[in-house]
Protein backbone atom coordinates (compact mmCIF):
# COMPACT_ATOMS: atom_id res chain seq x y z
CA UNK A 1 0.00 0.00 0.00
CA UNK A 2 2.74 2.48 0.93
CA UNK A 3 5.06 1.55 -2.06
CA UNK A 4 1.67 3.15 -4.59
CA UNK A 5 1.70 5.98 -2.22
CA UNK A 6 4.72 7.75 -4.20
CA UNK A 7 2.77 7.37 -7.87
CA UNK A 8 -0.44 8.49 -5.81
CA UNK A 9 1.67 11.76 -4.85
CA UNK A 10 2.06 13.00 -8.39
CA UNK A 11 -0.92 12.21 -10.52
CA UNK A 12 -2.84 13.53 -7.75
CA UNK A 13 -1.59 17.21 -7.69
CA UNK A 14 -0.77 16.50 -11.96
CA UNK A 15 -4.82 15.50 -11.88
CA UNK A 16 -6.13 17.91 -10.39
CA UNK A 17 -4.03 21.22 -11.60
CA UNK A 18 -5.11 20.12 -14.84
CA UNK A 19 -9.25 20.02 -13.85
CA UNK A 20 -8.82 23.19 -12.28
CA UNK A 21 -7.39 24.86 -14.89
CA UNK A 22 -9.82 23.18 -17.08
CA UNK A 23 -13.28 24.39 -15.42
CA UNK A 24 -11.56 27.61 -13.95
CA UNK A 25 -15.41 28.42 -12.39
CA UNK A 26 -14.50 25.70 -10.14
CA UNK A 27 -11.11 26.18 -9.44
CA UNK A 28 -11.39 26.50 -5.52
CA UNK A 29 -13.35 23.79 -5.73
CA UNK A 30 -10.69 21.07 -6.95
CA UNK A 31 -7.88 23.23 -5.02
CA UNK A 32 -9.48 23.04 -1.42
CA UNK A 33 -10.82 19.17 -2.48
CA UNK A 34 -6.72 18.59 -3.67
CA UNK A 35 -5.53 20.27 -0.30
CA UNK A 36 -7.42 18.06 1.39
CA UNK A 37 -6.22 14.99 -0.41
CA UNK A 38 -2.86 15.92 -1.08
CA UNK A 39 -2.85 16.29 3.13
CA UNK A 40 -3.99 13.33 4.13
CA UNK A 41 -1.75 11.29 1.44
CA UNK A 42 1.47 13.15 2.74
CA UNK A 43 -0.10 11.89 6.45
CA UNK A 44 0.14 8.48 4.87
CA UNK A 45 3.65 8.59 3.90
CA UNK A 46 4.71 9.95 7.32
CA UNK A 47 3.19 7.28 8.74
CA UNK A 48 4.83 4.65 6.29
CA UNK A 49 7.92 6.30 6.73
CA UNK A 50 7.66 5.93 10.78
CA UNK A 51 6.59 2.54 10.68
CA UNK A 52 8.08 0.76 7.81
CA UNK A 53 12.05 0.24 6.84
CA UNK A 54 13.57 2.19 3.96
CA UNK A 55 12.57 2.08 0.72
CA UNK A 56 12.27 3.20 -2.96
CA UNK A 57 10.15 3.11 -5.58
CA UNK A 58 11.03 2.57 -9.14
CA UNK A 59 9.13 3.84 -12.10
CA UNK A 60 7.68 1.86 -14.40
CA UNK A 61 9.89 -1.05 -12.46
CA UNK A 62 13.20 -0.02 -14.53
CA UNK A 63 15.94 0.23 -11.61
CA UNK A 64 18.91 2.82 -11.61
CA UNK A 65 20.48 3.77 -14.00
CA UNK A 66 17.89 4.08 -16.50
CA UNK A 67 14.94 4.22 -13.96
CA UNK A 68 14.13 7.07 -11.99
CA UNK A 69 13.79 5.97 -7.95
CA UNK A 70 11.85 7.79 -5.76
CA UNK A 71 13.04 7.17 -1.99
CA UNK A 72 10.92 8.88 1.10
CA UNK A 73 13.78 9.85 3.83
CA UNK A 74 11.91 10.82 7.10
CA UNK A 75 13.05 14.78 7.04
CA UNK A 76 12.02 15.46 3.27
CA UNK A 77 8.78 13.66 4.29
CA UNK A 78 8.67 15.98 7.33
CA UNK A 79 8.66 19.09 5.27
CA UNK A 80 6.02 17.88 2.81
CA UNK A 81 3.50 16.87 5.56
CA UNK A 82 4.10 20.91 7.00
CA UNK A 83 4.06 21.82 3.37
CA UNK A 84 0.97 20.25 3.02
CA UNK A 85 -1.04 21.40 5.85
CA UNK A 86 0.83 24.67 4.90
CA UNK A 87 -1.01 24.72 1.94
CA UNK A 88 -4.09 23.61 2.98
CA UNK A 89 -4.63 26.62 4.90
CA UNK A 90 -3.51 28.96 2.32
CA UNK A 91 -6.51 27.52 -0.43
CA UNK A 92 -8.73 27.72 1.95
CA UNK A 93 -7.69 31.20 2.81
CA UNK A 94 -7.75 32.08 -0.77
CA UNK A 95 -11.20 30.92 -1.38
CA UNK A 96 -12.32 34.30 0.27
CA UNK A 97 -9.48 36.51 0.09
CA UNK A 98 -8.91 36.59 -4.07
CA UNK A 99 -10.94 37.79 -6.88
CA UNK A 100 -12.28 35.12 -8.86
CA UNK A 101 -10.02 35.96 -11.83
CA UNK A 102 -6.93 35.33 -10.27
CA UNK A 103 -8.85 32.41 -8.19
CA UNK A 104 -8.59 30.67 -10.99
CA UNK A 105 -5.02 30.74 -11.96
CA UNK A 106 -4.06 30.87 -8.27
CA UNK A 107 -5.39 26.78 -7.71
CA UNK A 108 -3.88 25.39 -10.69
CA UNK A 109 -0.45 26.97 -10.18
CA UNK A 110 -0.38 25.95 -6.49
CA UNK A 111 -1.71 22.90 -7.67
CA UNK A 112 1.47 22.55 -9.68
CA UNK A 113 3.73 23.58 -7.33
CA UNK A 114 2.87 20.86 -4.93
CA UNK A 115 3.94 18.53 -7.26
CA UNK A 116 7.46 20.01 -8.31
CA UNK A 117 7.30 20.11 -4.18
CA UNK A 118 6.90 16.22 -4.18
CA UNK A 119 9.52 16.04 -6.75
CA UNK A 120 12.29 17.58 -4.76
CA UNK A 121 11.79 16.10 -1.28
CA UNK A 122 11.22 12.34 -2.66
CA UNK A 123 13.23 12.16 -5.78
CA UNK A 124 16.83 10.83 -5.47
CA UNK A 125 17.74 11.29 -8.89
CA UNK A 126 19.28 14.76 -9.21
CA UNK A 127 18.33 15.29 -12.95
CA UNK A 128 14.82 14.69 -11.99
CA UNK A 129 15.40 17.34 -9.56
CA UNK A 130 16.56 19.72 -11.60
CA UNK A 131 12.69 19.02 -13.38
CA UNK A 132 11.12 19.71 -10.25
CA UNK A 133 13.59 22.89 -9.44
CA UNK A 134 11.85 24.40 -12.98
CA UNK A 135 8.88 23.07 -12.29
CA UNK A 136 8.62 24.93 -8.66
CA UNK A 137 10.12 27.95 -10.62
CA UNK A 138 7.77 28.67 -13.14
CA UNK A 139 5.04 27.75 -10.79
CA UNK A 140 6.08 30.35 -8.51
CA UNK A 141 6.93 33.33 -10.93
CA UNK A 142 3.56 32.93 -12.31
CA UNK A 143 2.09 32.83 -8.97
CA UNK A 144 3.48 36.15 -7.87
CA UNK A 145 2.92 37.86 -11.31
CA UNK A 146 -1.28 37.16 -10.10
CA UNK A 147 -1.34 40.85 -8.92
CA UNK A 148 -1.08 42.44 -12.53
CA UNK A 149 0.55 45.80 -11.43
CA UNK A 150 3.54 47.08 -13.60
CA UNK A 151 5.57 46.87 -9.96
CA UNK A 152 4.66 43.62 -9.34
CA UNK A 153 5.03 41.95 -13.37
CA UNK A 154 8.63 43.38 -13.12
CA UNK A 155 9.64 41.94 -10.18
CA UNK A 156 8.21 38.76 -11.29
CA UNK A 157 10.61 39.09 -14.36
CA UNK A 158 13.36 39.53 -11.67
CA UNK A 159 12.81 36.44 -10.38
CA UNK A 160 11.98 34.65 -13.33
CA UNK A 161 15.26 35.29 -14.53
CA UNK A 162 17.06 34.63 -11.33
CA UNK A 163 15.48 31.39 -10.99
CA UNK A 164 16.33 30.53 -14.24
CA UNK A 165 19.66 31.05 -14.38
CA UNK A 166 19.56 29.28 -11.24
CA UNK A 167 18.34 26.14 -12.78
CA UNK A 168 20.99 26.47 -15.55
CA UNK A 169 23.70 26.74 -12.69
CA UNK A 170 22.41 23.80 -11.04
CA UNK A 171 22.19 21.73 -14.31
CA UNK A 172 25.92 22.54 -15.07
CA UNK A 173 26.48 20.51 -11.70
CA UNK A 174 24.08 17.59 -13.04
CA UNK A 175 26.13 17.61 -16.48
CA UNK A 176 29.57 17.31 -14.12
CA UNK A 177 29.14 14.64 -12.17
CA UNK A 178 27.14 12.81 -14.86
CA UNK A 179 30.24 13.28 -16.95
CA UNK A 180 32.56 12.44 -14.45
CA UNK A 181 30.73 9.42 -12.98
CA UNK A 182 28.37 8.19 -15.01
CA UNK A 183 25.52 8.27 -12.29
CA UNK A 184 22.55 10.54 -11.52
CA UNK A 185 20.91 8.30 -8.82
CA UNK A 186 22.26 9.70 -5.29
CA UNK A 187 22.61 6.65 -3.14
CA UNK A 188 24.27 4.81 -6.33
CA UNK A 189 26.38 8.24 -6.34
CA UNK A 190 27.17 8.25 -2.78
CA UNK A 191 29.74 5.16 -2.62
CA UNK A 192 31.58 6.00 -5.75
CA UNK A 193 31.81 9.87 -5.20
CA UNK A 194 35.66 11.22 -4.54
CA UNK A 195 36.80 14.53 -3.48
CA UNK A 196 38.52 15.45 -6.76
CA UNK A 197 38.36 18.69 -8.68
CA UNK A 198 35.46 18.09 -10.75
CA UNK A 199 33.16 16.99 -8.12
CA UNK A 200 34.38 20.38 -5.96
CA UNK A 201 33.41 22.73 -9.38
CA UNK A 202 29.83 20.78 -9.76
CA UNK A 203 29.14 21.07 -5.78
CA UNK A 204 30.25 24.82 -6.51
CA UNK A 205 27.87 25.28 -9.20
CA UNK A 206 24.75 23.82 -7.55
CA UNK A 207 25.85 25.81 -4.34
CA UNK A 208 25.67 28.95 -6.06
CA UNK A 209 21.95 27.87 -7.47
CA UNK A 210 20.83 27.04 -4.32
CA UNK A 211 21.93 30.23 -2.27
CA UNK A 212 19.89 31.98 -5.37
CA UNK A 213 16.90 30.35 -5.62
CA UNK A 214 16.82 30.21 -1.89
CA UNK A 215 17.56 34.49 -1.62
CA UNK A 216 20.57 33.76 0.53
CA UNK A 217 21.85 37.07 1.09
CA UNK A 218 23.94 38.78 -1.32
CA UNK A 219 21.92 36.51 -3.84
CA UNK A 220 18.42 37.93 -2.01
CA UNK A 221 17.75 41.24 -4.28
CA UNK A 222 14.95 39.63 -6.13
CA UNK A 223 13.06 38.07 -2.92
CA UNK A 224 11.75 41.32 -1.06
CA UNK A 225 9.76 43.05 -4.39
CA UNK A 226 8.10 39.77 -5.84
CA UNK A 227 7.18 38.74 -2.01
CA UNK A 228 5.88 41.73 -0.74
CA UNK A 229 3.97 42.64 -4.25
CA UNK A 230 2.43 38.85 -4.56
CA UNK A 231 -1.29 38.57 -3.57
CA UNK A 232 -1.56 37.61 0.12
CA UNK A 233 -2.16 33.57 -0.36
CA UNK A 234 0.75 33.73 -2.95
CA UNK A 235 3.20 35.43 -0.51
CA UNK A 236 2.58 33.02 2.03
CA UNK A 237 2.85 30.02 0.10
CA UNK A 238 6.75 31.47 -1.50
CA UNK A 239 7.94 32.56 1.60
CA UNK A 240 6.60 29.35 3.63
CA UNK A 241 7.18 26.66 0.93
CA UNK A 242 9.04 27.55 -2.16
CA UNK A 243 12.76 28.40 -0.69
CA UNK A 244 12.66 25.83 1.71
CA UNK A 245 12.88 22.98 -0.94
CA UNK A 246 15.99 24.36 -2.53
CA UNK A 247 17.27 25.00 1.55
CA UNK A 248 16.77 21.36 1.74
CA UNK A 249 18.14 20.15 -1.06
CA UNK A 250 21.63 22.19 -0.16
CA UNK A 251 21.40 20.56 3.27
CA UNK A 252 20.94 16.93 2.01
CA UNK A 253 23.72 17.55 -0.88
CA UNK A 254 26.20 18.88 1.72
CA UNK A 255 25.52 15.94 4.52
CA UNK A 256 25.11 13.03 2.02
CA UNK A 257 27.15 13.63 -1.13
CA UNK A 258 29.72 16.28 -0.65
CA UNK A 259 30.75 15.37 2.75
CA UNK A 260 34.32 17.16 2.48
CA UNK A 261 33.90 20.64 1.89
CA UNK A 262 34.80 22.11 5.06
CA UNK A 263 36.18 25.67 4.35
CA UNK A 264 33.40 26.13 1.91
CA UNK A 265 30.38 25.12 4.66
CA UNK A 266 32.32 27.90 6.97
CA UNK A 267 31.88 30.35 4.34
CA UNK A 268 28.11 28.99 4.08
CA UNK A 269 27.59 30.28 8.10
CA UNK A 270 29.31 33.36 7.66
CA UNK A 271 26.52 33.73 4.65
CA UNK A 272 23.76 33.18 6.72
CA UNK A 273 24.91 35.68 9.53
CA UNK A 274 25.58 38.32 6.89
CA UNK A 275 21.55 37.33 5.80
CA UNK A 276 20.23 37.04 9.52
CA UNK A 277 21.74 41.44 9.78
CA UNK A 278 21.12 42.13 6.78
CA UNK A 279 17.81 40.89 6.39
CA UNK A 280 16.50 42.43 10.11
CA UNK A 281 18.15 46.40 9.68
CA UNK A 282 16.16 46.06 5.93
CA UNK A 283 13.11 45.07 8.01
CA UNK A 284 13.28 47.49 10.30
CA UNK A 285 13.90 50.40 8.16
CA UNK A 286 10.94 49.47 5.63
CA UNK A 287 7.94 51.44 5.83
CA UNK A 288 5.57 49.15 3.94
CA UNK A 289 4.15 46.17 5.80
CA UNK A 290 4.45 43.18 3.23
CA UNK A 291 8.23 44.43 2.77
CA UNK A 292 8.72 43.74 6.39
CA UNK A 293 7.65 40.44 6.32
CA UNK A 294 9.72 39.69 3.74
CA UNK A 295 12.85 41.11 4.69
CA UNK A 296 12.54 39.07 7.80
CA UNK A 297 12.17 36.27 5.48
CA UNK A 298 15.86 37.10 4.03
CA UNK A 299 16.91 37.26 8.15
CA UNK A 300 15.01 33.87 8.87
CA UNK A 301 16.93 31.85 6.03
CA UNK A 302 20.24 32.88 7.51
CA UNK A 303 19.25 31.07 10.59
CA UNK A 304 18.72 27.64 8.15
CA UNK A 305 22.47 28.42 6.94
CA UNK A 306 24.04 28.34 10.41
CA UNK A 307 24.35 24.77 10.15
CA UNK A 308 26.89 24.46 8.07
CA UNK A 309 29.13 25.71 10.65
CA UNK A 310 28.60 23.08 13.24
CA UNK A 311 27.74 20.06 10.21
CA UNK A 312 31.67 19.13 10.64
CA UNK A 313 31.69 18.93 14.73
CA UNK A 314 32.77 16.06 16.08
CA UNK A 315 30.78 16.76 19.24
CA UNK A 316 27.39 16.05 18.36
CA UNK A 317 26.02 17.01 15.07
CA UNK A 318 22.86 16.11 15.68
CA UNK A 319 22.45 18.81 18.18
CA UNK A 320 22.67 21.62 15.18
CA UNK A 321 20.65 19.38 12.84
CA UNK A 322 17.31 19.85 15.43
CA UNK A 323 18.23 23.21 15.32
CA UNK A 324 18.47 23.70 11.67
CA UNK A 325 14.96 21.42 11.30
CA UNK A 326 13.16 23.35 13.89
CA UNK A 327 14.20 26.99 12.65
CA UNK A 328 12.48 25.31 9.26
CA UNK A 329 9.28 24.21 10.57
CA UNK A 330 9.03 27.36 12.49
CA UNK A 331 9.48 29.53 10.18
CA UNK A 332 7.24 27.78 7.81
CA UNK A 333 4.38 28.15 10.49
CA UNK A 334 5.16 31.26 11.80
CA UNK A 335 5.70 33.37 8.40
CA UNK A 336 2.74 31.85 6.76
CA UNK A 337 0.59 32.79 9.33
CA UNK A 338 2.13 36.03 9.75
CA UNK A 339 1.10 36.69 5.95
CA UNK A 340 -2.36 35.47 6.27
CA UNK A 341 -2.73 37.39 9.09
CA UNK A 342 -1.36 40.93 7.68
CA UNK A 343 -3.25 40.02 4.42
CA UNK A 344 -6.71 40.63 6.92
CA UNK A 345 -5.15 44.16 8.64
CA UNK A 346 -4.30 45.20 5.10
CA UNK A 347 -7.13 44.37 3.40
CA UNK A 348 -9.26 46.28 6.04
CA UNK A 349 -6.70 49.20 6.10
CA UNK A 350 -6.80 49.16 2.56
CA UNK A 351 -2.91 50.28 3.19
CA UNK A 352 0.01 48.42 3.71
CA UNK A 353 1.94 51.96 5.13
CA UNK A 354 2.83 50.52 8.47
CA UNK A 355 2.79 53.93 10.17
CA UNK A 356 -1.19 54.43 8.90
CA UNK A 357 -1.72 51.09 11.14
CA UNK A 358 -2.03 52.00 14.03
CA UNK A 359 -4.60 51.03 16.70
CA UNK A 360 -5.54 48.05 14.78
CA UNK A 361 -6.00 45.72 17.16
CA UNK A 362 -8.91 46.75 18.11
CA UNK A 363 -10.98 46.11 14.67
CA UNK A 364 -9.14 42.91 14.15
CA UNK A 365 -7.87 41.43 17.54
CA UNK A 366 -7.61 37.45 16.29
CA UNK A 367 -5.06 38.53 13.15
CA UNK A 368 -3.10 40.78 15.69
CA UNK A 369 -2.72 37.97 17.92
CA UNK A 370 -1.74 35.52 15.37
CA UNK A 371 0.80 37.94 14.26
CA UNK A 372 2.29 38.58 17.96
CA UNK A 373 2.14 34.16 17.98
CA UNK A 374 4.52 34.52 15.08
CA UNK A 375 6.57 37.15 16.08
CA UNK A 376 7.26 34.70 19.64
CA UNK A 377 8.35 32.15 16.73
CA UNK A 378 10.33 34.42 15.26
CA UNK A 379 11.93 36.04 17.76
CA UNK A 380 12.70 32.71 19.20
CA UNK A 381 10.72 33.17 23.04
CA UNK A 382 10.02 29.98 24.84
CA UNK A 383 7.89 28.35 24.07
CA UNK A 384 7.72 28.04 20.84
CA UNK A 385 9.33 26.27 18.04
CA UNK A 386 11.81 29.31 17.30
CA UNK A 387 13.07 28.83 20.71
CA UNK A 388 13.82 25.38 20.54
CA UNK A 389 15.69 25.87 16.87
CA UNK A 390 17.77 28.94 19.17
CA UNK A 391 18.20 26.78 21.87
CA UNK A 392 19.85 23.69 20.46
CA UNK A 393 21.84 26.46 18.25
CA UNK A 394 22.95 28.00 20.75
CA UNK A 395 24.07 24.55 22.90
CA UNK A 396 26.07 23.77 19.71
CA UNK A 397 27.98 26.93 19.58
CA UNK A 398 28.75 27.15 23.21
CA UNK A 399 30.05 23.25 23.44
CA UNK A 400 31.95 23.65 20.16
CA UNK A 401 33.44 27.13 21.61
CA UNK A 402 32.24 29.16 18.00
CA UNK A 403 31.96 32.73 20.50
CA UNK A 404 31.03 34.44 16.70
CA UNK A 405 28.38 32.97 15.86
CA UNK A 406 26.82 32.98 19.34
CA UNK A 407 26.55 36.74 19.41
CA UNK A 408 25.23 36.16 15.97
CA UNK A 409 22.20 34.08 16.98
CA UNK A 410 21.43 36.54 20.32
CA UNK A 411 21.64 39.45 18.10
CA UNK A 412 19.87 38.37 15.71
CA UNK A 413 16.77 37.55 18.18
CA UNK A 414 17.30 40.99 19.24
CA UNK A 415 17.02 42.94 16.16
CA UNK A 416 14.23 40.81 14.92
CA UNK A 417 12.49 41.66 18.77
CA UNK A 418 13.34 45.00 17.65
CA UNK A 419 11.07 45.29 14.78
CA UNK A 420 8.66 43.00 15.41
CA UNK A 421 8.00 44.48 18.78
CA UNK A 422 7.78 47.67 17.09
CA UNK A 423 5.24 46.57 14.88
CA UNK A 424 2.98 45.25 17.82
CA UNK A 425 3.29 48.13 19.68
CA UNK A 426 2.14 50.33 17.21
CA UNK A 427 -1.15 47.94 16.43
CA UNK A 428 -1.96 47.89 20.31
CA UNK A 429 -1.71 51.82 20.44
CA UNK A 430 -4.70 54.06 20.38
CA UNK A 431 -7.57 52.07 19.72
CA UNK A 432 -9.92 53.31 15.98
CA UNK A 433 -12.77 54.46 16.87
CA UNK A 434 -16.66 51.67 16.32
CA UNK A 435 -16.83 53.49 13.03
CA UNK A 436 -13.91 51.39 11.49
CA UNK A 437 -15.46 48.39 12.55
CA UNK A 438 -18.03 48.87 9.54
CA UNK A 439 -15.44 47.53 7.52
CA UNK A 440 -15.10 44.27 8.63
CA UNK A 441 -16.73 41.68 6.13
CA UNK A 442 -18.42 38.63 7.53
CA UNK A 443 -15.21 36.95 5.63
CA UNK A 444 -12.48 38.33 7.56
CA UNK A 445 -13.41 35.67 10.31
CA UNK A 446 -12.52 32.75 8.24
CA UNK A 447 -9.23 34.32 7.31
CA UNK A 448 -8.38 35.62 11.05
CA UNK A 449 -8.91 31.99 12.23
CA UNK A 450 -7.01 30.35 9.27
CA UNK A 451 -3.46 32.80 10.12
CA UNK A 452 -4.06 31.99 13.67
CA UNK A 453 -4.18 28.70 13.29
CA UNK A 454 -0.75 28.46 11.52
CA UNK A 455 0.70 30.72 13.97
CA UNK A 456 -0.50 28.92 16.85
CA UNK A 457 0.75 26.01 15.69
CA UNK A 458 4.33 27.60 14.83
CA UNK A 459 4.19 28.37 18.87
CA UNK A 460 2.11 25.36 20.47
CA UNK A 461 3.93 22.98 18.35
CA UNK A 462 7.02 22.84 20.78
CA UNK A 463 5.10 21.12 23.90
CA UNK A 464 5.55 17.95 21.46
CA UNK A 465 9.38 18.70 20.17
CA UNK A 466 10.45 15.69 21.71
CA UNK A 467 8.64 12.99 19.91
CA UNK A 468 9.36 15.38 16.32
CA UNK A 469 13.40 15.08 17.35
CA UNK A 470 12.38 10.83 17.74
CA UNK A 471 10.23 10.86 14.83
CA UNK A 472 13.15 12.63 12.26
CA UNK A 473 15.63 10.62 14.15
CA UNK B 1 37.62 19.59 -27.25
CA UNK B 2 35.99 21.96 -29.45
CA UNK B 3 33.01 21.30 -28.44
CA UNK B 4 33.46 21.66 -25.01
CA UNK B 5 35.28 25.21 -25.26
CA UNK B 6 32.40 26.42 -27.78
CA UNK B 7 29.66 25.21 -24.82
CA UNK B 8 31.59 27.22 -22.29
CA UNK B 9 32.15 30.10 -24.32
CA UNK B 10 27.89 30.23 -24.75
CA UNK B 11 27.72 29.66 -21.00
CA UNK B 12 29.84 32.32 -20.52
CA UNK B 13 28.39 34.83 -22.86
CA UNK B 14 24.79 34.13 -22.40
CA UNK B 15 25.53 34.21 -18.29
CA UNK B 16 27.10 38.24 -19.02
CA UNK B 17 24.08 39.10 -21.14
CA UNK B 18 21.77 37.61 -18.56
CA UNK B 19 23.68 39.49 -15.84
CA UNK B 20 24.61 42.86 -18.14
CA UNK B 21 21.43 43.76 -20.30
CA UNK B 22 18.60 45.94 -18.99
CA UNK B 23 16.18 44.84 -21.40
CA UNK B 24 13.96 42.13 -20.45
CA UNK B 25 13.94 40.70 -24.20
CA UNK B 26 17.93 40.61 -24.27
CA UNK B 27 18.19 38.89 -21.16
CA UNK B 28 15.73 36.18 -22.70
CA UNK B 29 17.83 35.82 -25.48
CA UNK B 30 21.10 35.28 -23.30
CA UNK B 31 19.54 32.85 -21.06
CA UNK B 32 19.17 31.16 -24.43
CA UNK B 33 22.43 31.50 -25.41
CA UNK B 34 23.66 30.20 -21.95
CA UNK B 35 21.49 27.08 -21.43
CA UNK B 36 22.62 26.27 -25.30
CA UNK B 37 25.73 26.55 -23.81
CA UNK B 38 24.97 24.04 -20.97
CA UNK B 39 23.09 21.48 -23.39
CA UNK B 40 26.48 21.34 -25.60
CA UNK B 41 28.77 20.76 -22.87
CA UNK B 42 26.53 17.86 -21.85
CA UNK B 43 26.35 16.21 -25.26
CA UNK B 44 30.16 16.78 -25.91
CA UNK B 45 31.48 15.87 -22.81
CA UNK B 46 29.65 12.44 -22.72
CA UNK B 47 30.39 11.49 -26.83
CA UNK B 48 32.92 8.11 -26.30
CA UNK B 49 34.46 7.59 -29.77
CA UNK B 50 31.61 9.45 -31.70
CA UNK B 51 28.80 7.35 -30.20
CA UNK B 52 26.77 9.87 -28.18
CA UNK B 53 25.33 8.77 -25.20
CA UNK B 54 21.68 7.72 -25.48
CA UNK B 55 20.39 8.49 -21.63
CA UNK B 56 22.35 11.99 -22.51
CA UNK B 57 20.21 12.59 -25.50
CA UNK B 58 17.07 12.05 -23.28
CA UNK B 59 18.32 14.34 -20.93
CA UNK B 60 18.80 17.33 -23.02
CA UNK B 61 15.43 16.86 -24.70
CA UNK B 62 13.52 17.06 -21.47
CA UNK B 63 15.58 20.19 -20.77
CA UNK B 64 15.30 21.57 -24.40
CA UNK B 65 11.57 21.09 -23.52
CA UNK B 66 11.22 22.56 -20.16
CA UNK B 67 13.80 25.74 -21.55
CA UNK B 68 11.34 26.04 -24.25
CA UNK B 69 7.93 26.19 -21.70
CA UNK B 70 10.28 28.41 -20.14
CA UNK B 71 10.90 30.79 -22.32
CA UNK B 72 7.28 31.06 -23.73
CA UNK B 73 6.38 31.90 -20.69
CA UNK B 74 8.90 34.69 -20.06
CA UNK B 75 7.54 35.82 -23.54
CA UNK B 76 4.02 36.27 -22.17
CA UNK B 77 5.28 37.61 -19.28
CA UNK B 78 7.37 40.29 -20.32
CA UNK B 79 4.40 41.27 -23.35
CA UNK B 80 2.12 41.71 -19.58
CA UNK B 81 4.52 43.73 -18.10
CA UNK B 82 5.03 46.36 -21.40
CA UNK B 83 1.30 46.56 -21.73
CA UNK B 84 0.70 47.18 -18.03
CA UNK B 85 3.89 49.94 -18.09
CA UNK B 86 2.29 51.57 -21.23
CA UNK B 87 -1.37 51.65 -19.69
CA UNK B 88 0.13 53.19 -16.48
CA UNK B 89 2.17 55.93 -18.27
CA UNK B 90 -1.09 56.58 -20.20
CA UNK B 91 -3.00 57.54 -16.97
CA UNK B 92 -0.71 59.68 -15.73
Amino acid sequence: MFNNLIPALIITPALFAILGFLFSKRAAFFGIAFGLIFFSESLLLLYGVATKSPWAYHFGGWQAPLGIAFAPLRFGSSILGVSAFVMLLTFIYARFSLQESQRALFYPLSTFLALGLVVVYLSQDIFTIYVGLEIIGLCAVGLSALQKSPKALHASLVYLFSTLVASGFYLLGVVIIYAKYGLLNISALIPVIQEELPTLVAFGFMVVAFLLKTAVFPLSFWLANAHANAPTPVSALLSALVIKATFYLMYLFAATLFIFEYELSYFLAFLGVGAIFYGGIKAYLSSDLKLLIAYSTISQVGYLLLIFAFIDEHTDPSMAFNAMAFALFSHTLAKSGFFLAAGVVVHIAQTKEISALQGYASITPVSVFAIALSAVSLIGLPPSLGFVSKWYYLQSAYLSESWFFLFAIIGGGILSAAYLFKLLILFLEHPLEEGHLLRREKSHTTLEWTAFTLSFLSVFLAFFSNSIIAFMG
Amino acid sequence: MLFIITGVALFVLGLLGVIVHKEFLRKLISLNVFTSGIFLIFVSTTTREDIADPIVIALVLTGLVVTLGASAFAMMLIRAYAKESIKESDNV
